[in-house]
Formats: C-alpha cells, structure tokens, sequence
C-alpha cells in the first residue's frame, strides 16, 4: 500500500517536475531571438509535409523560422508565408534512378560536397541557432563544421537497436559511411554540437530500442492535420456514382519510379463492388475508366480516410498514419526501403496487408487481397478502430516543437545540465563525499554551494529544491573553488603519504607492498524499483594476480553468499536474490585479505602473447585510423623519427595528454575507445576512463597492445591506516588504467593520476593556499614521470567487467532481441557501494 | 568392387540443394569407382526420394522413417558404409572439385590411422532462394527491396549445376571463410588454422571438427559409438574429442573446401537467438559430463571471445586456441571447479535444466 503511494507520489513529482521545467522554458527562453534554418525535401511531399508541421508550431511559438531546399512542393511553404532559400538538393530522380538499379549509395563524394558547401554558405550568411532537416544527410557534416546543433526529424526505425530491422547482406551499402569518411578527411577539428532527432512515429507502431538513447524523441506522426469537415470533399460528391458501395481510396504516391501499379488497381477495381477515390500527386494522367473511379491530383488525405473503407498505396509514412488515425485498414505494395518498414509493421500488427510489387501489380492478385481483406472485414477494422486511438493522441508538430524548445533552453543556460544528472542538494553532497574527508560539515559544504550558486555553478532552482548535475556542477566547484579542490587534493596527498614519497624530484614507493583488510559492502534500494521477484547479484571482489598474490576471503554476509564466490572471476558469482517490495534495502558485504605490490614486479615477466591475443590488444576502428583528427593529433608527435621504440612513442602520447587534458567528469553516452578518442581530441578534459580509452586506441594504431585494468582506490583517509571510498549508483571497482605491451618491458602500467595530482589540475581560483600551489607546481613534473611505468599498491585490482555488468539483474520483460539484455538493472533502483581499506 | 571412401551424407528436406551437392561429387576429381556415395533420407517430405531415384540412381539410399536426427542418422549411413575412410557432408555442403582427393591425400599422410578436419567457406544470400538454382525468392523471409536488388544481381546468388561443372572458380570466387551469416565463425577457423601451424598435436585439435565437411576411419567411427545421439548441438566436437581420445588424431587439410548452402534457418531471427545460445552450452555441458572431463567448459571461454557476452568476466576470455591450448595444459583441477561453477550459474544459459 505504502509501496503504491509511494509510486504515485513519484509518478506526480515527474509530472509537476516536467510542468515546472516547461514554465521554466516559457519565461527564459527568448525565442523571438532565435532564427531556425529548417531543410526539407521538396522533391517528396513527406519530407516537405514533416518539417513544415513543425514549423508552423515553431512559429506560433515566436520563433523566425527560415527554410532552404528545392522541389516541386516548395509552393506549399511559401504559400504560408515562410521565406525559402533555394539550395542543392540532390533531385529525386537521381535517388530514384540508384535505387531502381539496387544502388542505394547514391550520395556520392561530388554531392556530398555540393551539398555541404550549400549548407554551409547558407548558414554563415543565416547565423541559425538551430538547423533542423528532414532527409538531409548531409546536414549532420555541416553542423560538425559550423559547430551548431541540428534537430533531424526521423523515422524511428532508423534508431539503433530498432527492433524489427530488416536484414541486408553486409555489402549493401551503408548511408553513414561516405559521410563519416567525407566527415573524416576533409574536417581537422569539428566543432562542439549537439544532435537531437525527432522520430516521427508512434512507439506502438515502429517501437523503440531497447535503450532508447536520450537524443531520440519521439514525436508522433508529422503529418497535415487540417480540420476535419463535416462535409467530404468534392471530389466524393455523391451524385454520379453508387454510393451504397464501400469507398477504397488509392494514393499513388508523389516518389518512385513504378507505373504498374495505377493501372494494376483501376483493372482490379473495375470488376469490384467498390467505388475506387485515386490520387496521383499530378504524376499520371489517366481517365476514370467507370463512373464509380474518381481519378484527382490531390485530396486532404485525412479527410478522405474518415470516408474510405479501406486505403491502398506503396506504403508512404503520411498515408499509413492518416489511414491509421482514421481506423483504416491498408493494402500496400513498397517500393522503397521505408515504405518496406511501415507495410512490415502493418501486417504485423495485423492492421493490412503487403504485397510486393510484383503480386501488386497482378490484376487478379490484387484483387484476391481485397477480397481477403473484405471477408474478414470486420476483425481488420476493429484492429484498426483500437489502433488509431495510439495514433490521434498525438500532436506532432506540438511534441516536436516542445524537444526544440528543450534543445535551445538547455543551450541558453551559461552551463549544460543533463536532465539525467540532476540531483538534489543532499544527494550532491553525497556524489561530492568521497573526496571531501569525514570532518568536513555539511553545513559547511552548503554554505559554499550557497556561495557557488552566487558566482554560478550550474543548478536550477525548483521551488525550494535545487538540482545540480553531477558532472557539470561537480566541474565547476573542482575548478572555481579551493573549499572543494584544495580538501580533496590534500585528502590524496595523505593517502599517498605511506606509500610513496617524493625524493630529488623523484616519486619512489615508500614500501614494496601492502597487505589490506578489505570490507565491501553494497546495499540495493529497491523501494522506488518498478520490478520485484527473483534477481540475480554479481559482487566484484579482488583477482588474484601477480601483483597481487594473496586474497583471502574472511567473511560474507549473508553466509549463504560464500559458495557463489569465484576467486578466478573475480565475482560472486549470480547469486539469488529476491526484490521484495516490504524489504525496502537488500543488503550485501564481505571482507578478505589482500596483499597488493607494486608494478612492475621485480623478476616478474609477462608471457608472450600469442597472436589472437595481439590481435585482441590491438583492435581499433577503422574509422579511428582515418580520422584526420587523430592523424593531426598523431603527426604533432614526430613518431616517426628514428630510433623511437614502442615505449618511447607511447610516452610521447602520454605526456601529451597528461599535460593538455583536465580532470572532467563526462558523462558521454558513449565512451567507446574511438568516441573517447574523439571527444579526449576535441575537448580539453575527460576522467580516468576516457582518457585511458583514448590512450589505448592511440597504441593500438600504432600496433602497440593496449588493455584496461580496473580496480577501486584507497582514497579518502579515514584514520590511522584505514582508508574508505563510498559511491552511488556506480562501481566502487571503476577507476581504469592501462597496460601497454612490448616484448622488452611484457606489461607496463601507466596511470593518468597527473592531471589531477599535476599544475594542470590548478586554475587561477581553485587553489587559494600559496603553500599547496607551490607544492602542486614542485611536484607536478614527478607524478607524471612517476606513473608512466609504475604502479602503486594503494588500490586493489579487479575484473574489468566489475563496471560493466551490472550489480543486481532482474529479467528485462521488453527485451526481444539480442540475449544478453534479457537481463538488465531493474528500473528505479539506486544502490550504494561502500570500500574500506585497513592496513594489517 | 571395393571403394576406399564412403560419403556419407544426411538430408532433411533439402532437395534442392542435395541437387547441388551431389552434382559437386559427379565432378570430382577423385577417381569415381574409388568412392560411394550414401544419402540418409531422414524423413524428408518434399520428394527428395524422387528426386534421389530419378535423377541419381546410382547413390545409395538410406531411408529413415520416421526422422532420427542428423546424429542417428550419420550412424545409419556409416553402418552401410564400405570404404575404410568415411567423409561426412550435409545435405547443403557443396564440395570443391578436389575435396576428395585432399581428404586423401592427407589420409595416406597420416597413414591411415587419423582423422580429418576440411575448410569451410560460404555461400551468401542463398537463404532467400527455396532454390538456389531459380531467383525466386522466398516471400515470407526476403524483404522487398532486397529482392529487387538481388534480382537485378543474379550473378551474386544463383548457383547452378552448370556452373558447379564447368566454372567452379566463379562460386569460389564469391565465398567467404568461414560460416554465413555468422562472421565470427571465420575467426574461429582463423583460430584453428593458427593452433595447427603452431601445435599439430594438441590436445584441443578436435576443435577444428564440423561434421558437414570432415573424414573419419570407419572402424574407429564405430569403435568409439559414432554420433551421440542425445547431444543438443556441437555433435563434431564431442565425437573429434572421443577419437582423439582413442588414439585417433586430427589432421586439419586446410585445402579440402566445402561451400554452405546457406538456407533459411530459425536463429537468422534473431529473437531465436538465445535458444540457439543454450543449445550450445547444453552441449558443452554435456559434453564434460559425459566424457568426465571438466576441462572442456574451457570451449565455452573462448566461444565468449568471439562471441561477447557481457556475464562472462574479461579476465576468464581464452582469446584463441593457442590461448586454450596452453590453459588446457596448465589448468588445475580447482581452477576448472571455479570455472564450471561460475558457467553453470551464467544467468542466461539455465544449463542446470538443460543438462
């Protein structure tokens, strides 16, 4: 009961949180201010349709919204009054052409430049604050360059990890790559911008992925929503034909290159018990060949479908979604690789039928389906009569309007804030705590979080709540103010205080090694978690290891915990476990002994590896390796120049990162080794992770094996030898490094301690003690030199999965495709992780 | 008349591509009145007994009503087997015009006393066709616009009798390593290629075993009980461990091509996928428990570094079979308990049941 309320309360909470954040957008976003450049197809009504819907909301809105493209249907927006530059746009007949001859690349390299010089000469002279584009590949390239944001309205199948793909053979060409090699050889240094995409779809038709990314929005059908007439259009007046017959309505489409398919319908129909309504787009001219055939250029689509029985076509998004908000049943035929989608979702949802071309085009065929259909007429309407209710709650233009506004408010605040960051002031102190030792009080911390908000620490303000991000206000404090960055650095100079000592300008280890008590504990709390029932847990715990050789389990609770330990994995192991909504905490822990030494190990000799490990600890993106970024950054470093070893080129890159790049929390949703080494390129900051990722696909292209280690730090002293580490909602074994391999040193460590530990870390603000800034700049050089090959033993190393697979697993009800997330973290749940280290 | 090889192959309703399989054996170079060919018809409805009687009746054929399985199935054939070397195809493995003549020749290499593991290639875009030979597709799997590419593209697909006799160089040609639509499948032969350049005589050379395209003295077929029956999957590798097992050792004849016919098959969905998965590691399972020997979960540790899943911890991964050989070699008795207790627990695999 408690449970439910609960739910409810958190459920309104979301609501009142969105309804404020909207007033939030309306009062501080000065959208008379912001010109929006919007590139349609005219070539295709759809894509002329789509973006034109979201521009009449845009509008309204206040927004000056401004359009670039070519085509036929360009009449329909200057006849509402919005100004058109005329820009390349590839011809439809040219994509037409490729694709009748099974040749779906056809932007090649020339159009891929005409393209993007227009875009780009028209943005200069525009200076939008936003682009937005609807079948315009290209557009994506030119916000890379001009470093602008672009909304892209996009049909949801196009989303990764769409659920219902169609499969291609590997060789059919894939759009992106031009675009991604154009993007890579001819743009050094791409500008910071952020992409968002507008699915114009309904989840209950092209459903989303698994994991539906945070840029992807759906919007619901961008399609003419004119009002509906009380009276039918002209066209259907009822005199001159029987209208006791049921009416069929066939939309030709205003794309494609196939002309079978009209005289395909009017032979078919001509000996049926319909009335048959055509549209042609203006493409064909064909006499009615009955009195009950009605062929027209065009018809309000909608309004036509309130009237029809059943709606024939190739399958083109605005037809299927006016058919469907009408509770239309549709027969369809595709031509194209889209039209293929929707007409796969219909007859999957048992809402028509597809035919291919070639049955289409069959007049007896055809006509076999109709008379299919109509026998069980009535179960196909009642499918399409509950179905068009998903489909008429939305209002495209709106909800699309409502992600640009979003997009622009965001950029408007002077910092960025992550909705999906966003916590309150009491959970911020918690993500601030594991820096800031125990004696710091809270109160004191409020008062300078009190004090950042007066000199501008990203937050927003809730009522009385305020919300910071966990990244970016996490940054600003590290930067701005030496009440956060002077305890936490003071906090790990005494943790290395026992371990290492600086000595002639050197760093050495004070100690070869270190044995440790080692408690961990994780609590699950499962209150506000939308799943209950069996789970599964996975604890990390130490690997046993050359350089740590001694881990000893003491105990475990609950005892029954023991036998799912397994040393070798360094887990325990899918244990099982049970969310129980009146158990509001699920509590684990154990403790072990573990003896850690420092790296590299004297006497210790890594094996040779073999040729599938190499070619493991070398595996890069090809994209990586063509990347004019990286190739700029790689050249900066003369590897080339004689007598260079692998571990000197190494060094090379190391010292170059280490001393340009900044501690910054990221919160990238993809930090693959080529996005990390992307963003570490383009940015000046990253953490331990993407840093380490950009340094190991940096020796992976230049063949040296690379590989992550992971391990948790001891790291905030919490008395005499005993140090301790909390987190929330993340790993406590998630801090990373590396290991670069060559045949002379076997594996080496290196560790980017020096961009928090160096003067790189200081700005003008964050170090107000003249004493600790002189100490930060003596001692800068002996870190980095320290941790190019070293290793130290104030941490404890564990499996590298330790971060990746999550903690507690329940199983993933939605997921239908790959196995692996057929279990999946359970929604809703929040956990903390407590690590102490005691020395013995 | 003695024969020195039996071709055994085993059929389901694949008629078609039986077709072409047997046109590959017509052409082959080894001599004719050297080899049999034996089909076991394993309940197959769609007249491939017809197609058997009138179109090849010289090949002969074991029919089995109703259908046993590939396993039970190869059994029978190789019972009716004469030759003192038995070559094993599928119903949808073409061979190469001198796949007997390698499996020969390294046959006598090995003095009659191994057994022997051929390379597999594929052929792509097959799946669409019922029948390789006609570009008609099959409506319910091929999507649309794919058809109309492949059609315009005949040349990348078709495979005809006409061209296994006379221009065989254009279907090589056209084939990738390894398996179809799988491409880890090519790294895994990659894998074998490797542990037999550097250890010809390991322990884990069984692993370069698939059935659809290998050899196997008869007599050491029967003595170690042929297929098993009741193995969920990977039949090859558990019938190449008891040989070797025997006495028997693999020869790995890296020229002996056979070519997939690829067909429609339920784990090209992928929400089947995961059935397809458990199979596998029933097999495994089996596999250790049957032959007593734990240390073959090792299989399932390097199938995780070709195939990622994200519950097998990294530092467990055997990243190729010179990785699994030397852990195969070096691993203790407890080392192995921790490993099958960690795999029979995976969350997705639910072996306890399936064992």
């Amino acid at each position: 009961m408690l449970e439910r309320l609960h739910k409810k309360l958190w459920n309104w909470f979301g609501t009142w949180n969105a309804h404020l954040k909207k007033m939030e957008i309306e009062t501080a976003l000065q959208r008379d201010e912001h010109r929006l450049l919007v590139f349609f197809h005219g070539y295709s009504l759809a894509h002329t349709i789509r973006p034109l819907v979201v521009a009449r909301t845009l509008r309204q809105r206040g927004y000056e919204v401004v359009f670039a493209g070519q085509g036929p249907h360009t009449d329909r927006i200057t006849a509402e009054g919005f100004t058109v530059w005329d820009v390349e746009t590839m011809p439809q007949q040219r994509i037409d052409g490729h694709l009748a001859r099974g040749e779906y690349e056809y932007y090649d390299e020339k159009w891929i430049r005409r393209c993007v010089e227009a875009e780009r000469t028209l943005v200069r002279q525009l200076k939008p604050s936003l682009l937005i584009g609807d079948l315009r590949p290209t557009l994506r390239l030119t916000a890379a360059w001009e470093g602008i944001d672009i909304a892209s309205i996009e049909a949801a199948y196009n989303q990764p990890g769409y659920p219902h793909p169609i499969r291609l053979p590997d060789y059919f060409p894939v759009q992106a790559g031009p675009f991604d090699d154009y993007l890579a050889q001819h743009l050094g240094q791409p500008q910071p911008y952020r992409h968002v995409f507008l699915l114009a779809d309904v989840p209950e038709f092209h459903p989303p992925a698994d994991d539906v990314l945070p840029s992807y929005h759906y919007v619901g059908p961008l399609i003419e929503d004119e009002p509906i007439a009380e009276e039918p259009p002209a066209a259907l007046a009822a005199e001159g034909w029987d209208t006791s017959l049921p009416l069929v309505y066939f939309n030709c489409g205003s794309t494609g290159v196939d002309d079978h398919l009209l005289p395909a319908v009017l032979q078919a129909f001509a000996h049926l018990p319909f009335r048959l309504i055509v549209t042609t787009a203006g493409r064909f001219a064909v006499e009615a060949p009955s009195a009950n055939t009605r062929i027209v250029d065009y018809l309000p689509a909608r309004l036509v479908m309130r009237h029809a029985a059943l709606f024939i076509g190739i399958g083109g998004i605005g037809s299927i979604y006016h058919a469907l908000a009408e509770g239309v049943p549709i027969i369809g035929a595709p031509e194209h690789l889209d039209q293929e989608y929707h007409l796969n979702r219909v007859q999957d949802l048992r809402l028509g039928l597809k035919l291919s071309r070639h049955s289409f085009a069959q007049v007896e065929h055809l006509a076999e389906h109709v008379r299919y259909l109509f026998a069980q007429y009535d179960e196909f309407r009642a499918r399409c009569t509950a179905f068009a209710a998903n489909v008429s709650a939305w209002q495209g233009g709106k909800a699309a309007a409502d992600a640009i506004d979003g997009l622009l408010f965001t950029h408007h605040q002077s910092a960025q804030l992550d909705p999906k960051n966003m916590v309150i002031e009491e959970e911020f102190i918690r993500h601030l705590y594991p820096v800031i030792a125990d004696d710091f009080p809270h109160s004191a911390i409020r008062a300078m979080l009190s004090d950042a908000r007066r000199q501008g620490i990203p937050h927003l303000r809730r009522g009385r709540l305020v919300w910071y991000d966990t990244g970016s206000s996490w940054n600003w404090l590290y930067d701005h103010e030496p009440r956060f960055f002077e305890p936490d650095y003071r906090a790990r100079e005494q943790m290395r205080a026992p371990f290492l000592t600086h000595c002639a300008g050197k760093l050495k280890a004070r100690t070869p090694g270190q044995r440790y008590r080692l408690t961990y504990t994780y609590k699950a709390h499962t209150k506000s978690c939308t799943s209950e029932g069996p789970a599964q847990l996975f604890l990390p715990y130490p690997l046993r290891l050359p350089q740590q050789p001694v881990v000893e389990l003491l105990d475990c609770t609950p005892s029954e915990l023991c036998p799912y330990l397994v040393p070798r994995a360094g887990f325990f192991y899918a244990f099982p476990c049970h969310i129980d909504p009146a158990n509001e905490t699920l509590t684990f822990s154990y403790s072990c002994e573990v003896e850690v030494y420092n790296l590299p190990l004297a006497g210790h000799t890594s094996p040779p590896l073999t040729a599938g490990e190499h070619h493991h600890y070398t595996q890069i993106e090809d994209r990586l390796s063509q990347s004019r970024l990286v190739r700029d950054f790689l050249a900066t470093l003369h590897l080339d120049e004689p007598n260079l070893d692998d571990v000197d080129k190494a060094r090379r890159i190391y010292q170059r990162i280490a001393r340009s790049k900044r501690f910054k929390k990221t919160t990238e949703k993809c930090q693959c080794l080529t996005c990390s080494t992307e963003n570490m390129l383009r940015n000046d900051g990253g953490h331990c992770l993407t840093l380490t990722r950009a340094f190991i696909a940096l020796c992976r292209l230049l063949d040296i094996p690379a590989r992550e280690v992971t391990g948790g730090l001891a790291v905030a002293p919490q008395g005499r030898d005993r140090y301790g580490i909390s987190v929330y909602d993340s790993s406590v074994f998630s801090h990373t490094w590396m290991e670069l391999y060559t045949t002379q040193t076997g594996w080496l460590p290196v560790e980017f301690h020096g961009i928090y530990l160096g003067d790189i870390a200081m700005t003008e603000d964050n170090v107000a003690d003249v004493a600790l800034r002189q100490r930060i700049e003596e001692r800068s050089e002996a870190f980095l030199d320290y941790y190019f090959g070293h290793m130290d033993c104030h941490r404890v190393v564990c499996s590298n999965s330790a971060k990746e697979m999550p903690q507690l697993v329940v199983p993933n009800p939605d997921a239908k495709t790959q196995s692996y997330r057929q279990l999946s973290s359970p929604e809703g749940l929040h956990y903390e992780c407590h690590l102490v280290f005691e020395c013995l | 008349m003695s024969v020195d090889i039996s071709v055994v192959i085993a059929t389901h309703n694949q008629k078609e591509r039986l077709r072409l399989v047997l046109r590959g054996l017509s052409c082959q170079r080894f001599p004719k009145e050297c080899f049999e060919i034996i089909v076991v018809d394993d309940g197959c409805t769609d007249d491939t007994d017809a197609m058997l009687a009138a179109e090849y009746p010289d090949v002969h054929v074991v029919p089995m009503r109703p259908n046993v399985g590939r396993c039970l199935a190869r059994n029978a054939g190789v019972e009716q087997a004469r030759g003192e070397l038995v070559a094993f195809l599928d119903g949808d493995a073409l061979p190469h015009p001198a796949w007997l003549a390698h499996l020969w020749e390294s046959w006598e290499q090995g003095k009659h006393a191994c057994y022997l593991c051929g390379f597999l290639y594929s052929l792509p875009l097959l799946e669409y066709l019922p029948d390789p030979q006609q570009a008609v597709f099959d409506e319910e799997h091929t999507s649309r616009v794919l058809a109309d590419f492949l059609r315009i593209k005949t040349d990348l697909v078709l495979v005809t009798e006409d061209q296994i006799r006379h221009d065989f160089a254009s279907i090589h040609a056209r084939a990738q390593e390894g398996g179809y639509p799988f491409a880890p499948l090519k790294e895994m032969q990659d894998h074998v290629a490797e542990l037999y350049a550097t250890y010809p005589d390991s322990p884990v050379g069984f692993l370069a075993f698939y059935p659809h395209n290998s050899a196997v003295p008869r007599q050491a077929f029967l003595d170690v009980g042929g297929f098993a029956a009741h193995i969920p999957f990977s039949e090859g590798w558990d019938l190449a461990y008891r040989l070797q097992q025997a006495g028997v050792h693999p020869h790995f004849v890296r020229e002996a091509f056979t070519y997939h016919l690829y067909h429609y098959h339920e784990f090209s969905d992928p929400s089947k996928l995961k059935d397809e998965q458990c199979k596998r590691v029933a097999a495994i399972a089996y596999m250790a428990h049957h032959n007593s020997n734990p240390k073959l979960w090792l299989i399932e540790l390097w199938r995780a570094s070709i195939w990622p899943d994200p519950f097998v911890p990294e530092e467990l991964i055997l990243r190729d079979l010179l990785h699994f050989h030397q852990c195969y070699q070096q691993i203790t008795s407890s080392e192995i308990a921790e490993i099958e207790a960690l795999l029979i627990r995976h969350p997705l695999w639910n072996i306890h049941r399936a064992a």
